[in-house]
């Protein structure tokens, strides 16, 4: 009997459709209630670019129009306000364009007495390890040696520590860092600039312009990616990566155009902006030339579906599956064709069905690059979904023994944690999934675990999956080992825990012979101290009901690269970490008055807890304690106000929100 | 009808004034009924005697039988219960639902009166269905169908009956609740037999009921289970016309909407069933 009716409930209802509707009918009843903010915030959960316009222009309130062009930045939508009666208009857009977002976090910074630069010295901590004295008697009485790949390491870490603080020790006093790296690794140290810099546009041009006139083209090069990195997220209206970079996408030198591509996806994406696609298709329209061709092609690709992230454009999608069907095999063999098949996966990033027309065209390709692309696609389309068929699906892959030829079934096992991310009973019930493939599978399988683990709890070090993940990093298989300390750093980035911290020093130790490793446990150590703890990868936000596309696309590319990490960070494109930058967002709660000036009031922050259905008025939070503002936010936490004194304009206090005068305000007689 | 010994049982007590404290304890522990309780159960046995005119007396006429559904009726509104317990009525009603169930059926006939004591033995029969109908028979549902019909015969005849208003909520929270999880059950069916969801006419019966239903859980904190029923009846839209909504109830309303949106079954997951 079901049966039929599921037949019947199957033409006319799609899961999505249905999830449409529920959303849309919040939408409404919010539109009613003239609560914008929160209308606004389902039609993002929608990706309904269209409402947006329509909720600034009915919205009277010019406290929510700020705010809820605030939640825009954060959102890293790309809209212009115009044709609205609002006397600042050019405010508005500057709060979607997040151009006073450095002013606010530096800010931050010094009210919490951070702003002092941190050395990559000051974050390994090696005088704490046990053979720390030792190494260090060493190093003073010798001439200090210098591997290449230990300062690679040290110049990531440098760049995640200071990360939008604008100063440091090693890149912006003088040059000497620089030259101490060779080739790629002078391009990445260029690179750090940018992050150092981040959302600094104005000042951090004035410091990366002299690289970019380098007689070296790696220094040149990893200026072009500094541009991009500084602008991650932020709009300006002299628009300086397009028109810094578009010269070098279209000019002559492989590695100049590796940069640029990269530069342009990390500074316009989630923009979803024309005339970047129009800079960067002819880049993916390229054929012949061997694999240097085929590496410009992938990063071109790979920057399209950032910048179009979860768009399901048709121009982009159109030209990246082109390019896959027409490719040769030695072309699609290539190690970073794969992020050619993430740019496309990206494009549908939780669109749901909308990917299904792209998967059919993804199916006619014999190179088995295709079954990878498949289940990217597949995965990305529904990631943060919790739908339990599609994660029995990607079971399914792992259920045959392969050894080699097993990258379609690493791609599942992370979309195991993609699809279930952002919902507690999927993640909860995938941890168990992880303990049978560890159990069950092959190596490939298993190490891709640590990879999805990591992926459900981005900047949230839940004790037990720090525990199995420091298990995992001793596997006596390198790669499973490396992908857990990783995962640490990526489960715990941001947040300073000590606990990571500890383990991660102990395992630089317990690897001190091999490199591989040891780079590993650098960079790891780098993003748990990220922006010295200011900042989150975490992609969800407003109450984790919206997914940010650019910030999980940037995960994704560090999860692709760890798939592969003798090809990819560990050999020359470990510039693509910089993608995380997109990810990057500080974990702060600010209040502010109508004119965006600070107006400390006290909060209550504690663990969030789930009161959907519950009678009356539940508590919201727990175990908390009372602050006064700007405070951090964990990735589980959230905040109330603890003063009747104002009333906030957001319903969510998160990042920076608006607070007013409480008419009904009586001061408590003393 | 109550077991004959019980009866003696009652007799016994009432008879014997003398007996000792003590020794009434022990009677009433023997019997589990208090003083209040038997007097309850002894008047709704009445009741339920003359409204089914069981002696088949010609006294007995539909206005007298009308007033003993009456009382009935009032009991079982009037009962209260704990979250643990089955209210008293409903249980001492238990063993007189198949005779009421019997009866109904043989009230024929166009007299108003008549179709008015149908109607409302109707609404009573639903109530009791709740707790001792056959779960897949939606029993509960079907006499509240029948009811209404009724009572639209009644207005039609330009006769419309006063018990007709206020008729699902006054029975109380948990009796509404059972009802929408029937009207569910009963719109998937119908959908099953071949009725178009995208019209109303198949479910002019239930929808009419649903437009009642929703309004009051809203207004009685029950956002999630108005919620549930209109997913349920395919009919969220409906939720927009409501004039029930304010500043005090749209958080929670929609809190759940957008919470419940990621777990809205697949219609695949029901193929595998």
């Amino acid at each position: 009997m079901s049966n039929k009716a599921s037949v019947c409930s199957c033409e006319r209802f799609s899961l999505f459709r249905y999830l449409q509707e529920m959303l849309e009918t919040a939408y409404e009843i919010y539109k009613q209630q003239s609560q914008y903010y929160d209308a606004l915030r389902v039609a993002l959960r929608l990706s309904r670019q269209d409402a947006i316009g329509e909720l600034l222009a009915s919205c009277e309130d010019p406290l929510m129009r700020k705010q809820m062009c605030l939640l825009l930045g954060r959102h890293r939508v790309n809209y212009e306000v115009e044709d609205i009666e609002d006397d600042n208009i050019e405010l508005l857009n500057e709060l979607i364009g997040n151009e006073k977002l450095s002013e606010q976090f530096l800010k931050l910074a010094q009210d919490l007495d951070v702003m002092d630069p941190k050395t990559p010295e000051d974050i390994y901590k090696s005088h704490l390890a046990e053979t720390g004295g030792f190494s260090r008697r060493r190093d003073t009485g010798g001439a200090q040696v210098d591997s290449a790949r230990a300062n690679l390491a040290s110049t990531f870490v440098n760049a995640f520590v200071n990360a939008g603080f604008g100063q440091d020790k090693l890149m912006t006093p003088d040059n000497e860092w620089l030259y101490k790296n060779k080739d790629h690794g002078m391009m990445s140290a260029a690179a750090s600039l940018g992050s150092i810099l981040l959302w600094n546009v104005e000042e951090g041009l004035t410091q990366i312009d002299k690289f970019l006139y380098s007689n070296e083209d790696y220094v040149k090069a990893g200026a072009a990616l500094a541009v991009g990195i500084l602008s991650s997220g932020v709009r300006n209206d002299a628009d300086p990566a397009l028109a810094l970079l578009t010269e070098h996408v279209e000019g002559d030198s492989h590695i100049m155009k590796c940069a640029a591509c990269t530069g342009l996806g990390i500074a316009y994406a989630g923009a979803a902006r024309e005339d970047v696609m129009e800079v960067l298709v002819p880049v993916v329209e390229n054929s012949g030339g061997g694999p240097s061709t085929m590496m410009e092609v992938s990063l071109a690709g790979l920057a399209l579906g950032m910048i179009f992230v979860g768009s399901c454009d048709e121009n982009v999608g159109g030209t990246i599956i082109q390019r896959l069907m027409e490719a040769t095999d030695e072309e699609l063999d290539h190690s970073h064709a794969r992020f050619l098949c993430l740019g496309l996966a990206l494009l549908f990033l939780g669109q749901l069905e909308k990917a299904e027309a792209m998967l059919e065209a993804l199916r006619t390709i014999e190179h088995k690059i295709a079954k990878y692309g498949l289940i990217m696609l597949e995965t990305c389309a529904y990631a943060g979904s919790g739908n339990v068929l599609k994660v029995q699906e990607m079971l399914h892959q792992c259920a045959e023994h392969l050894t080699e030829d097993a990258e379609h079934q690493m791609a599942a096992v992370l979309g195991i944690g993609l699809i279930t991310v952002g919902e507690d009973v999927g993640a909860e019930m995938a941890l168990r999934t992880y303990d049978h493939l560890l159990h069950y599978c092959e190596l490939p399988i298993k190490r891709a675990v640590p990879l999805s683990l990591a992926a459900l709890h981005i900047s949230n070090p839940d004790f037990a999956v720090i525990d199995q993940l420091s298990r995992l990093s001793h596997d006596p298989d390198g790669e499973l080992a490396q992908n857990a300390i990783l995962g640490l750093g990526i489960v715990s980035a941001g947040t300073n825990n000590s606990r990571v911290a500890g383990l991660l020093r102990q395992l630089s130790e317990f690897y001190s012979k091999e490199a591989g490793h040891v780079f590993c446990v650098r960079i790891a150590q780098g993003l748990l101290h990220m922006g010295k703890g200011l900042m989150t990868l975490n992609p969800f936000h407003s109450d984790r009901m919206l997914l940010n596309g650019p910030a999980l696309g940037g995960m994704l590319v560090l999860f692709h690269c760890c798939f592969d990490l003798k090809n990819t960070l560990l050999d020359k494109s470990h510039y693509l970490m910089y993608y995380l930058t997109s990810a990057m967002n500080p974990r702060m709660l600010i209040t502010v008055d109508e004119e965006i000036n600070w107006r400390p009031v006290t909060v209550r922050v504690g663990q969030a807890v789930e009161t959907v259905g519950q009678a009356g008025k539940p508590k919201r939070i727990t175990g908390f304690q009372t602050h006064s503002t700007p405070v951090l936010l964990s990735a589980t936490e959230r905040a109330e106000l603890g003063t009747e004194e104002v009333l906030p304009v957001a319903s969510v206090l998160e990042g920076i929100v608006i607070v007013k005068d409480n008419p009904d305000y009586e001061p408590e007689e003393s | 009808m109550a077991p004959k010994d019980k009866k003696e049982a009652v007799e016994l007590t009432a008879g014997e004034e003398s007996k000792t404290k003590k020794e009434e304890k022990k009677e009433e522990a023997a019997n589990t009924l208090s003083d209040e309780d038997r007097e309850l159960k002894e008047r709704l046995e009445t009741c339920v005697d003359t409204l089914i005119n069981a002696a088949n007396e010609a006294s007995v006429t539909v206005g007298i039988r009308s007033k003993a559904l009456d009382v009935i009726i009032n009991e079982l509104r009037t009962a209260t219960s704990s979250m643990t317990s089955v209210p008293k009525p409903l249980k001492f009603l238990r063993p007189h639902f198949a005779v009421l169930k019997a009866h109904y059926q043989t009230i024929k006939g166009s007299d108003l009166e008549l179709i008015e004591l149908r109607a409302r033995l109707a609404d009573v029969l639903a109530v009791l269905a709740m707790t001792m109908g056959q779960p897949e028979e939606r029993e509960s549902l079907k006499f509240k169908l029948a009811g209404g019909k009724d009572y639209d015969l009644l207005a039609g005849k330009g006769k419309p009956s006063k018990h007709a208003q206020d008729n699902l909520g006054s029975w109380g929270h948990e009796f509404v609740r059972s009802l929408a999880g029937e009207i569910g059950q009963e719109y998937g069916q119908r959908v099953v037999d071949g009725a178009d969801p995208d019209s109303d006419e198949s479910f002019a019966d239930l929808l009419a009921m649903v437009d009642v239903i929703v309004p009051f859980h809203v207004t009685h904190n029950a956002e999630a289970e108005a919620v549930d029923l209109l997913i349920e009846v395919q009919r969220l839209k409906k939720l927009l016309e409501l004039s029930s909504i304010d500043e005090n109830n749209y958080q929670r309303i929609c809190l759940y909407l957008i919470k419940t949106a990621d777990y809205m079954s697949d219609p695949d997951d029901l193929m595998v069933c």
